[in-house]
């Protein structure tokens, strides 16, 4: 699970390296994403309990062994909220430029300076 | 009670259903719109009720059936309840105000509106942070869309930078709670909190608050990651940014002092270092903003800092003290409804530059809320963020925390700098066109409703500070408020109501004062009452004029009753403001009056500086008393607080203001200012003096230091007033250095000096008063201010001219009049100190005096009257009366000067053994006697023999006319300079040179130069890059983690 | 340069941060807290099988409510955005370009089956992986794909719109029952919880999977016909 939480950082990183890098609004957006991706990742391996299994109390699962058996279902919780959230604010990052786009046909984030100090 | 769970139930059941009961109609639509919002209001004012007023049990809310932390739960306590009110009232204010432009939008974007609350009220009830997090995201997306909504290319633009921002703080936010929760197992903000768990120091703990914290800061807008933030305040639909400037920073604000006990003590620090830097940065960066909504960003972001540094501090210095809730509740509130009145007025005017605000001038109703609102932000008393301020500053006093007092008051001063000047140009800019804005009653409503609610917040919070003497510290006010009751009514009956409450207010503190303070209000009052009658030669007056001048005055008398140091600032703030107010109503006294206003706002922040010092040595105290407390910090408080003294009494170095503001004040108003105002000076510096005694610093008297300034103060004024071509700046600066005697004779600690001080006061009340009103008659007459264009002026005001002839006589120290009898005073107590070289100076300074004493008479009344002036009339009776009671006075006292010395040798008695004693009516020092009965009738006698004589030789003489003057066959380009009196001691002038170098006024021009390019470099960082501002939120990143990670 | 400098030293400044907190991280070695009390009672209390359904559904379900509150409001938010102001109405139509034959043919014949498995997602989360978000999700997926094939493709307005708000309603209604007829806002027990294990068991967990699925769908199927922009 260590590997999961690296790897997440890492994306984390990427993502941030993006965000500050590409000048493409529509990247930046993208590299927002693959932020959220790693933290998503983060949450999961926080909520991983060595040898468990998912939450699920079915016939696999002994309801009464359950404590020993399964992950905590918490962060899933978390994840699924964290997840829908990002894909909101993304849609609506998208529409923005959408609308930016058809008043100076440019994606470049350094075109929109018109305010500033 | 109403179930807190009702809220989002209401909103969401709305929102969800708006879109279908679209088909029945916009009215329909808007009907349950404001029925939701009104609801939140009614349930949040009902909770405020039920706390306040029944003291009912804390509301906890949990959902799903069991208990936290298995599941979420809601809490309404008094302070989410008065969250709770504050905001949902701004949103149906808002949302009323915003009514076209949601009308315009379509319904969709009630539906965002409505969800922006509910978000605003989740945040603040929700206990659980995940779900903070939920409340959080549906602020901020219902936020993105509303700024977006418009789809203009600017609120786009800055809805994307925000979007990215919130983006950024969301990821950090969520990453701190997902830590948070593996640490602790819950997550409930009370069972963190129970847990301990942020105590412990491991990195993924620390972590975990750093990642939690860095996301709410960023959230509040701190320097520098809030580029972002003043883009969306600059872009946005002014009734928008009302909304997130106040109401969702609001309820950020909330949630992290929710979460704050998380917090260790180096988050504390970071706080308080955080906030209070990004206060002083915006403040200083918007000193050079010229956009009306982005400087109100600025200001935005500035106060932003300020509460988060006041929760920073609070925990860091305040730890147990119960007052620091108060503190926030205090700055926050009034915050919150200047903030929204500031852009709803901004989105009525519809002028985007600072310079366009001059068209606000015509409509009164506006100007009066704009600049309540802008007071109010300034912390001027009575509103909340007067008592916020005093409660943080005198806690960080006590706790030696000085560096925090430093930047904060800094920082305001840089704010009243823009902000007033802001004002300024609504008030007295130059108007660019003739569009004016003409404001929907609709927004006329909720901006006046939010000032009334600023008004009775402040009169709340200060009836929680003000413990003692309540009454005798609001009086002022109260008196105002009466007599605006009487705006629109004739001059006349404004005047008489002024005449009466004043008179009443006098009997009120007549019981209260005796000695000292008793003589000081006695000239505040009495000299107020009989200015009062002088205004009445203006046949109109602005509206507010009346009820500000009785302010002034009665605030300077509560000065002299005051026991407390609190009641003392607040008065001193109070005279501070309104006499400011009324500066500005001359034409062209902007910038004067804008220079005022900064000199005596650093003065007064320097005296509070000096309270809180105080607060050191002697913690808790209250009264002005306990300054005799101040020990080894003598010196310290001493410095500090004189300076508000100092500049009031315009000093050497912080004169400045002085001469342009008493010669473009209105000229009654310049009586009053010279006359009355400048006393209160003196009566701080006495009162320190009582109280303090001669304190040192290191080994330097701190009193020789004040002997000289007065000394330096006397002699430098009285050489610029002689190069005066303005007879009203000739007498601003004698006034400067008249002013500067009576300091030396404070400064001299002893029975003589203080009789010298003393008789010093009053006698330059009466004759310059005398002069300023004379001169304000000749104004009104001849329509100028410059001597050259005067003339002669003797055969058609002969009755103003013996006003200036006892006026300069007086002044001069001649005999018979009262002047010579203070200059004798003085000259006796200088030798009897020892103060040779002073004593010397101070008799140049007098003779000097002469000059322009001499100008004054003979260019205006003397030699041959101007072509022009000959129709000129005497002064209208109305203003003569007045000068002939203070004629009167001169004379009483010139022949019997020992009513006025007698008692007040006895006041002085109690601080200095007398060493001036009495024979009948001659006073009696170690090294001389005066009797003015005597030297009056010496003199009369010697005048008429003079008289005769001159009367004798020029009997024979031949009148001239101005038509016998005739140029000698040329005509001049400029006519002025021909005249006599045009630059008349110019070769005295030549001599002086070296001597006459403004060098003071360019060190503070430096000053102001200096700080102002520091704000241009500063904000080279908000380069308007979206992508710059990411970089930004990155480096807060790294500094918070550096601040925060030693410990 | 100098911006890619900077951009250098931050994510080095980042890099560091991230490895000093995540440094000696470890995993848990067993449920602790609120966790452990989810998974010893959950299945008795709710009588869901999934415990992440439990804890989205009911005990977090204020949670739920506000997730789906932030997918309305961005679906709000895109159609403000979005909307075709007066002046816009006269731009000139662009012709897109038809789908190709294979597109077309997959479309309508998967489409169908999309939605049903849509619904069988939402339908079965209390008891296998999937809820009402997922299921919604798919459902729209059956939307995007109808707009591949046919660009021209036009959703009924006023059936979604219904849709929308009547399940959205639904679902504040449905939580208040909770709060009037069992233990608190959104409680699931005020429908009998059945018996374990079968479809129709763990009280109002289905019904309000249901309410959300078709939310979400509704919701998901509207933002994508707003940006996919009108012919």
């Amino acid at each position: 699970m260590k590997l999961v939480m690296v790897l997440g950082a890492a994306l984390m990183l990427i993502g941030f390296w993006g965000l500050i890098t590409r000048r493409n609004m529509i990247k930046m957006i993208l590299s927002l994403a693959i932020a959220e991706t790693g933290l998503q990742l983060i949450m999961i391996a926080v909520g991983y309990i060595n040898g468990g299994t998912a939450p699920i109390l079915d016939s696999a699962v002994d309801k009464l062994s359950a404590v020993q058996q399964v992950v905590d279902p918490v962060p899933q919780a978390l994840v699924l909220t964290a997840i829908v959230i990002g894909v909101a604010v993304n849609a609506l990052m998208l529409t923005f430029i959408i609308r930016l786009y058809q008043k100076k046909h440019s994606l470049n984030i350094s075109d929109y300076k018109d305010m500033k100090w | 009670m109403v179930n807190p769970i009702f809220i989002p139930v209401a909103a969401l059941g709305m929102a969800f259903l708006l879109p279908v009961l679209e088909r029945f109609g916009r009215k329909t639509v808007n009907v349950l719109f404001f029925l939701t919002l009104g609801f939140f209001t009614a349930a949040s004012l009902i909770w405020l009720n039920d706390f306040f007023m029944a003291n009912s049990p804390v509301l906890r809310v949990f959902t799903a059936g069991f208990k936290p932390p298995l599941s979420i739960n809601l809490q309404v306590g008094s302070q989410e309840a008065m969250l709770l009110a504050a905001i949902n009232v701004l949103s149906l204010a808002g949302a009323f105000y915003l009514l076209p432009h949601l009308n315009v939008t379509g319904l969709k974007a009630r539906v965002l509106f409505l969800l922006f609350t509910l978000g605003m009220n989740g945040l603040v009830m929700t206990r659980d942070i995940f779900n903070l997090f939920v409340f959080l995201e549906i602020t901020s997306i219902a936020s993105y869309a509303l700024i977006g909504m418009d789809v203009r290319l600017k609120s786009l633009t800055a809805g994307f930078k925000y979007m990215i921002a919130g983006s950024l703080a969301s990821i950090f936010l969520l990453f701190g709670i997902i830590l948070l929760y593996q640490a602790s197992g819950t997550l409930n903000i009370d069972g963190m909190i129970a847990s301990g768990v942020t105590l412990n120091d491991s990195p993924l703990i620390q972590g975990a608050a750093f990642m939690l914290f860095l996301s709410l800061f960023i959230e509040m807008k701190q320097f520098p990651a809030n580029g972002w933030a003043l883009d969306v305040y600059q872009a946005a639909h002014p009734g928008i940014s009302a909304m997130i400037s106040a109401g969702s920073s609001g309820a950020i604000f909330f949630a992290l002092y929710k979460i704050f006990p998380l917090a260790g003590e180096n988050w504390y620090l970071a706080a308080a270092i955080t906030g209070s830097t990004t206060f002083v940065i915006s403040n200083l960066i918007a000193l050079r903003q010229r956009q009306v909504t982005r400087l109100l960003g600025y200001s935005s972001v500035g106060q932003m800092g300020l509460l988060l540094a006041a929760l920073g501090f609070g925990f860091y210095v305040n730890r147990g003290r119960d007052n620091y809730a108060f503190i926030l509740a205090a700055l926050f509130f009034n915050h919150f409804f200047a903030k929204a009145g500031l852009y709803w007025i901004a989105g009525i005017v519809k002028k985007e530059r600072i310079e366009e605000w001059s068209a606000l001038r015509r409509n009164p109703v506006l100007l009066f809320l704009t600049g309540l609102f802008i007071l109010a932000l300034l912390g001027a008393p009575p509103f909340a963020g007067f008592w916020g301020k005093w409660a943080l500053i005198m806690n960080l006093g006590r706790e030696d925390t000085f560096w925090g007092v430093a930047l904060l008051l800094f920082g305001s001063l840089l704010e009243a700098a823009f902000l007033l000047r802001w004002f300024g140009l609504a008030m007295r800019g130059a108007t660019h066109d003739d569009i004016q804005p003409s404001p929907a009653v609709r927004e006329i409503f909720v901006t006046g409703l939010f000032a009334l609610i600023s008004l009775t917040l402040g009169a709340r919070f200060g009836y929680m500070r003000l413990t003692a003497d309540l009454w005798t510290y609001v009086f002022p006010l109260i008196l105002a408020a009466i007599l605006f009751l009487f705006e629109g009514f004739s001059v006349y009956l404004r005047v008489m109501a002024s005449l009466v409450v004043m008179l009443f207010f006098g009997f009120y503190l007549y019981p209260l004062e005796q000695g000292l303070a008793f003589y000081f209000s006695l000239i505040f009052i009495g000299g107020g009452l009989l200015m009062l009658l002088a205004t009445l030669y203006q046949p109109r007056r602005s509206a507010g004029y009346y009820p500000l001048l009785v302010l002034m005055f009665s605030s300077m008398a509560v000065l002299t009753a005051s026991k407390t140091q609190l009641g003392f600032f607040m008065n001193w703030e109070l005279m501070t403001f309104s006499s400011y107010l009324l500066i500005i109503r001359g034409k062209k006294s902007r910038k004067a009056a804008w220079l005022y206003a900064l000199f005596s706002l650093g003065g007064a922040l320097a005296m509070l500086a000096g309270f809180s010092v105080l607060q050191l040595i002697r913690p808790g105290a209250e009264l002005l008393a306990d300054l005799a407390y101040a020990g080894e910090y003598g010196g310290v408080i001493f410095t500090l607080i004189s300076m508000a003294f100092l500049v009031k009494v315009a000093a050497l170095g912080w004169h400045i203001w002085a001469p342009d503001a008493y010669a473009e004040a209105e000229d009654d108003l310049t009586a009053m200012l010279s006359a009355i105002l400048s006393k209160a000076g003196i009566w701080g510096l006495l009162l320190l003096a009582v109280f303090m005694g001669a304190p040192l610093w290191h080994s330097l008297s701190l009193n020789t230091v004040l002997g000289w300034l007065g000394t330096l103060t006397a002699f430098f004024a009285t050489l610029y007033a002689i190069f005066q071509e303005d007879a009203k700046r000739l007498l601003a600066w004698s006034s400067i250095g008249q002013v500067g005697y009576i300091v030396m004779g404070v400064a001299m600690m002893s029975h003589l000096g203080w009789l010298a001080a003393l008789w010093h006061t009053l006698n330059h009340f009466l004759f310059k008063g005398l002069l300023f009103l004379a001169i304000a008659g000749v104004i009104h007459r001849t329509g100028t201010r410059n001597m050259y264009e005067m003339g002669g002026l003797i055969k058609r005001m002969p009755f103003t001219f013996f006003s200036v002839m006892i006026g300069i006589i007086a002044l001069s120290g001649v005999p018979p009049l009262t002047g010579f009898g203070g200059k004798w005073l003085l000259y006796e107590a200088l030798i009897e100190k020892g103060w040779y070289l002073q004593a010397g100076v101070a008799f140049f300074a007098s003779t000097i005096a002469f000059l322009y004493c001499y100008r004054l008479i003979h260019a205006i009344f003397l030699g041959i009257p101007k072509p022009d002036q000959l129709q000129v009339r005497e002064a209208p009776f109305r203003i003569l009366f007045p000068q002939y009671i203070l004629i009167a006075f001169i004379f009483v006292f010139s022949l019997k000067p020992a009513w006025l010395l007698k008692p007040l040798s006895a006041m002085v008695a109690p601080y200095f053994t007398p060493t001036l004693g009495w024979q009948g009516d001659t006073a009696v020092s170690s090294l001389g006697y005066w009797n003015g009965t005597v030297m009056m009738i010496l003199v009369v006698f010697i005048f008429a023999l003079v008289l005769l004589n001159l009367l004798w030789m020029s009997r024979g003489s031949k009148k001239v006319k101005p038509f016998n003057i005739v140029y000698a066959a040329e005509k001049p380009d400029r006519p002025q300079t021909t005249h006599y009196a045009w630059h008349f001691f110019t070769p005295y002038q030549r001599a002086m040179r070296p001597l006459l170098k403004p060098l003071i006024r360019h060190f503070w021009q430096g000053v102001g130069e200096w700080t102002a390019t520091g704000g241009s470099v500063l904000r080279r960082i908000y380069n308007g890059n979206g992508q710059s501002y990411a970089m930004l939120i990155l480096l807060l990143a790294i500094i918070l983690f550096a601040l925060t990670a030693g410990a | 340069m100098v911006r890619k400098t900077i951009a250098l030293a931050l994510m080095s400044g980042l890099a560091f941060i991230l490895a000093f907190i995540l440094g000696d991280w470890s995993p848990m070695e067993r449920l602790s807290g609120v966790a452990y009390d989810y998974v010893t009672r959950g299945a008795a209390d709710l009588g869901a099988m999934n415990l992440v359904t439990a804890i989205v559904v009911t005990y977090r379900g204020l949670d739920t409510l506000g997730e789906v509150t932030v997918l309305f409001l961005a679906a709000s938010g895109v159609a403000v955005l979005l909307r075709r102001k007066r002046d816009e109405a006269a731009a000139t139509v662009k012709i897109k370009r038809a789908a190709s034959e294979i597109v077309t043919t997959g479309a309508s014949l998967l489409s169908p089956f999309i939605v049903m498995f849509g619904a069988y997602i939402f339908l079965n989360g209390h008891l296998s992986p999937g809820g009402g978000f997922q299921g919604g999700a798919v459902i729209a997926s059956a939307v995007l794909l109808l707009f591949l094939a046919h660009p021209d493709y036009k959703l009924r307005h006023n059936v979604l719109n219904i849709i929308e708000s009547f399940s959205g309603f639904t679902y504040v209604l449905v939580g208040l029952l909770g709060l009037f007829l069992a233990g608190g806002f959104l409680d699931n027990r005020f429908l009998p919880l059945g018996t374990y294990g079968t479809i129709l068991s763990a009280g109002a967990i289905p019904l309000i999977y249901t309410l959300i699925g078709l939310k979400v769908g509704t919701e998901l199927a509207g933002i994508l016909e707003n940006m996919k922009g009108r012919a």
